[in-house]
């Protein structure tokens, strides 16, 4: 390659025949890019052998870009320590190969987010039509959280040690020179693609945890109710035009509206009473609230009225049915649940999503 | 294989005390049929919260003996009252059948409620508010 790049010029190819400039051109052209190419494989070699202490001797600019071309052939004989064992040659690959793991990294939070983000769905789901099971899986996280905070209270230094523990752990996954570089290319490449990666998925957990809070809590409001009954069937049903009129007044903003994992599985208020659990469509009415709520909580079967109506909302009366398990999840679950839990798309699914389409118990 | 029927839909004579002001509804009506339910319930042995606000729902209590862990919300309906009850009890998930604690617990909440000369024509659901539904005397049993 050298001799190529000495000798370029128009007239004869490397194979010793007329050369028209159309060729030369076009071989000049792949020439260059191959030398820009090496350059700065070799620039970025070169870097490494100076961080890594290593002594490269390049002293001209041909000298570099010969290296660089050797590095990118792999050519054995490079003016360089076998690449296998060469600590430049390991630097340069693990950088690569760290890079390249940053990119799988992001791609695997993504999708550990994804998994955990439907597994969490589908214990909601399976806590909210009172799978027996998941509660007590949370009664029993429940109770470890407690012991362990029982157990900080008398041995406050067993906490210090965990705090250590987990940061040298993090340390290790996070910071290539927590570790040493390992012997082989191979072995080396391995370790830094691994930190590599577990950098891009901090990354992408920051990035979401950071961009999805926001972003889930911005769904607030976006609620809608799925369908309401004609006032004429309230009428048929024997209510009084007025107690309609009131049962058509906004639902009170104090009220307590819709929770989707009821109160009494003992959850945190933190949760229990917050926008991802309390389904409070804005804008609906009192009937649409209690009407929606008797489709997605099967506990639910009236609610009292002023006593100036003398009657009181009953879904039996109105003949009412319930949606099924999946309805009654996707519909009782407020909009920054499903932003946080199935992405916007969901959120956004739910607000084009029309019941009256759904054939069956859904 | 014994058929447990959760819900109870009975008449009672209490006196209302929902609070309303000249707008709305401030305090929503069943709280003392749900203090008095919880008397009897305590004088049967368990452990019962005072009554919790739900709102347009009701009023909830929960019951809690050595083993067993029951939910109960009371909708006031007057002249219908409405009892659902839950059979929360950790760590018996596995068992499929409907557990006898919480068969002898309707029983003995039935049997105070027939004893209790405020609660009339006590029937007990499996299915509250289904259209099909016979509903029947007693919470367990054929």
């Amino acid at each position: 390659m050298k001799g190529r790049l000495d000798h370029i010029g128009l007239g004869r190819d490397g194979m010793g025949r007329e050369e028209t400039m159309a060729h030369f051109l076009a071989r000049r052209r792949w020439e260059q890019s191959l030398a820009e190419g090496a350059e700065a494989l070799a620039h970025k070699a070169y870097g490494a052998a100076i961080r890594a202490g290593e002594d490269l001797r390049l002293p001209t600019t041909r000298d570099l870009i010969d290296y660089g071309i050797a590095l990118q052939k792999r050519k054995p004989g490079a003016p360089a320590p076998p690449l296998k064992r060469s600590r430049t040659g390991k630097d340069v690959a693990g950088d690569l190969a760290e890079d390249v793991g940053n990119v799988v990294g992001v791609g695997r939070g993504a999708l550990n987010s994804a998994k955990g983000l439907a597994d969490g769905a589908v214990f909601l789901a399976r806590l909210r039509v009172g799978d027996r099971r998941a509660e007590a899986q949370v009664k029993h996280a429940g109770g470890r959280a407690i012991d362990y905070a029982a157990g900080a209270l008398s041995d406050p230094e067993k906490v210090v040690d965990d705090i250590n523990e987990v940061a040298r752990r993090a340390r290790i996954a996070l910071d290539p020179r927590a570790t040493p570089q390992a012997l082989t290319l191979p072995d080396e490449v391995q370790r830094k693609f691994g930190v590599g990666m577990n950098q891009g998925e901090l990354i992408f957990d920051a990035a979401s945890a950071v961009v999805g809070g926001p972003l889930a809590k911005g769904f607030k409001g976006l609620e809608r109710v799925s369908k309401t009954i004609p006032a004429e069937r309230y009428l048929a049903a024997g209510y009084k035009p007025e107690t309609l009129a009131y049962l058509d007044q906004p639902y009170p903003s104090t009220g307590m509206a819709s929770h989707f994992v009821g109160r009494r599985y003992g959850l945190p208020k933190a949760f229990t009473d917050s926008t991802y659990n309390v389904l409070r469509p804005p804008g609906a009415s009192r009937r649409q609230m209690y009407e929606e709520h008797y489709r997605v909580d099967d506990r639910f079967h009236g609610a009292k009225l002023p006593a100036e109506f003398a009657q009181h909302w009953s879904a039996k009366r109105l003949g009412l049915e319930r949606y099924g398990p999946n309805g009654q999840v996707w519909y009782g679950s407020p909009a920054p649940l499903k932003a946080r839990v199935g992405g916007a798309g969901a959120a956004m699914g739910s607000l084009a999503y029309d019941p009256s389409e759904e054939d069956g118990d859904w | 294989l014994v058929k447990v029927r959760r819900d109870a839909e009975f008449l009672y004579d209490f006196p209302e005390d929902q609070i309303e002001d000249d707008h709305d509804i401030v305090q929503f009506g069943g709280k003392g049929v749900t203090e008095a339910i919880a008397r009897m319930i305590r004088g049967l042995g368990y452990q019962v919260s005072d009554p919790q606000d739900e709102d347009f729902k009701g009023w909830a209590l929960n019951v809690s003996d050595r083993r067993s862990e029951f939910w109960l919300r009371f909708s006031d309906l007057r002249p219908t009252g409405i009892l659902v009850t839950s059979d929360l009890t950790f760590p018996l998930w596995l068992w499929p059948w409907p557990r006898r604690a919480y068969v002898d617990f309707l029983s003995q909440l039935d049997a105070e409620l027939r004893r209790d000369g405020r609660f009339r024509e006590i029937k007990w659901f499996a299915n509250y508010g289904s259209p099909t539904e016979v509903p029947s005397i007693r919470p367990a049993g054929d």
